[in-house]
């Protein structure tokens, strides 16, 4: 459906309700602007379109010029990527560079991904109470946990002399040759959470910057399934600048 | 305009923070010290390894940093050399961005060519330590 924005007797648009969503957030299009699609009968102030009453004052936030107080986010900056609280409605997503993240998620083999995966996650929970991207979080490095405590008891860990320790791969295949079926099993459960989690966040994101912050946040699910936490992260960047600018009151679009 | 209690809690932040990376930081040691990776197997493997048999750019990290705890510089190069390369930037930059944070100064965002030169590196290392 497509709206044309009146302020002042001129007349805007079309625009879909992402648009408008979009320019709502940048501050080109006003709160207090009037809204009609062809269907509509009567204009309507463009809150009604985009911050309908179960959800309040939001977008409100984001662009009205009270709570623009460039001195007060400097103060906050974004040391160690720490959300900035009182300033607006929703802390802003951790802020750490996504191509950072993927640096040390590739010089840990992965480990510091695990860890950040859940701060986002726990960070999506403080906005979004009904996301269920933490606890699937919890599940898959739960039974990660599992099948290493599990390998560990039935193998002996003291006397575990590798064959030749000089060699990367006799370490890795002298793990693997002897692998408890169980554990084959709680790793394959982990290697299916892994995707599960990543999708059950996508969908967690998508609902909060559509519905609370309505940004028209979308993620391709083909960038979800290979990339998870890195490539939400490059949004979350995203988003966080065009609050920040919001916040400064410039509108730049993004 | 709200008075805003923000300077205390971004200072208990970043001594929380520093609290938790520095303790965290020391068990680690200890247990890579008590335990060497070469001998003890409960160290989690590396998953692409696990996966691929191909070493990723982190494989040897840990063994590196056992090897570097026991002052023993040329072991951890062979290990992983990009990982004891970069564990001065790892350790320095945090920690200035902890130091401006007491200070109530904004971190010092990495700039995206060096971000971008970091990532190039540590791809061709993860490639070249597979061919050669």
């Amino acid at each position: 459906m497509h709206y044309q924005i009146s302020r002042n007797g001129q007349q805007y648009g079309p625009y879909t309700l992402e648009d408008i969503q979009r320019y709502v957030t940048s501050g080109n299009i006003l709160l207090t602007d009037m809204a009609k699609s062809e269907e509509m009968a009567d204009w309507v102030p463009v809150s009604q379109l985009v911050a309908p009453a179960q959800t309040p004052q939001p977008a409100a936030a984001f662009s009205m010029p009270g709570y623009a107080n460039p001195e007060l986010t400097q103060t906050h900056g974004q040391t160690y990527g720490q959300p900035v609280t009182s300033a607006i409605a929703y802390q802003d997503a951790p802020n750490l560079h996504w191509g950072i993240y993927a640096l040390l998620a590739w010089i840990t083999c992965t480990l510091f991904s695990k860890v950040f995966t859940v701060v986002q996650a726990a960070w999506l929970r403080s906005v979004q109470p009904n996301s269920k991207a933490l606890m699937s979080y919890g599940v898959q490095y739960g039974i990660l946990i599992l099948s290493m405590v599990v390998r560990a008891a039935t193998h002996s860990i003291v006397n575990l002399t590798v064959t030749d320790p000089s060699s990367f791969h006799s370490v890795f295949s002298t793990y693997y040759a002897h692998q408890n079926p169980v554990v084959s099993l709680l790793n394959l459960l982990y290697f299916i959470m892994i995707f599960v989690s990543r999708f059950v966040m996508s969908a967690s994101l998508e609902e909060h910057f559509n519905t609370v912050e309505p940004v028209g946040l979308r993620l391709n699910p083909v960038l979800t399934f290979f990339f998870g936490g890195i490539y939400f992260q490059y949004h979350l960047n995203r988003i966080n600048a065009m609050k920040q600018a919001a916040r400064y009151g410039t509108g730049r679009s993004f | 305009m709200p008075s805003m209690p923000t300077l205390p809690d971004t200072r208990r932040h970043a001594h929380l923070a520093l609290a938790a990376v520095a303790s965290g930081l020391s068990a680690l040691s200890v247990i890579l010290y008590k335990f060497p990776p070469e001998s003890f197997r409960f160290y989690p493997p590396c998953p692409f390894h696990a996966l691929t048999g191909l070493l990723c750019p982190g494989c040897g990290a840990t063994r590196a940093f056992a090897a570097l705890i026991h002052g023993n510089i040329g072991e951890a190069m062979h290990r992983n050399g990009l990982f004891v390369v970069l564990l001065p930037i790892l350790l320095v930059y945090p920690m200035i961005g902890y130091l401006r944070a007491v200070r109530n100064r904004e971190a010092i965002p990495v700039p995206t060519p060096a971000i971008a030169t970091l990532l190039a590196i540590s791809i061709s290392f993860g490639v070249l330590r597979n061919l050669l």
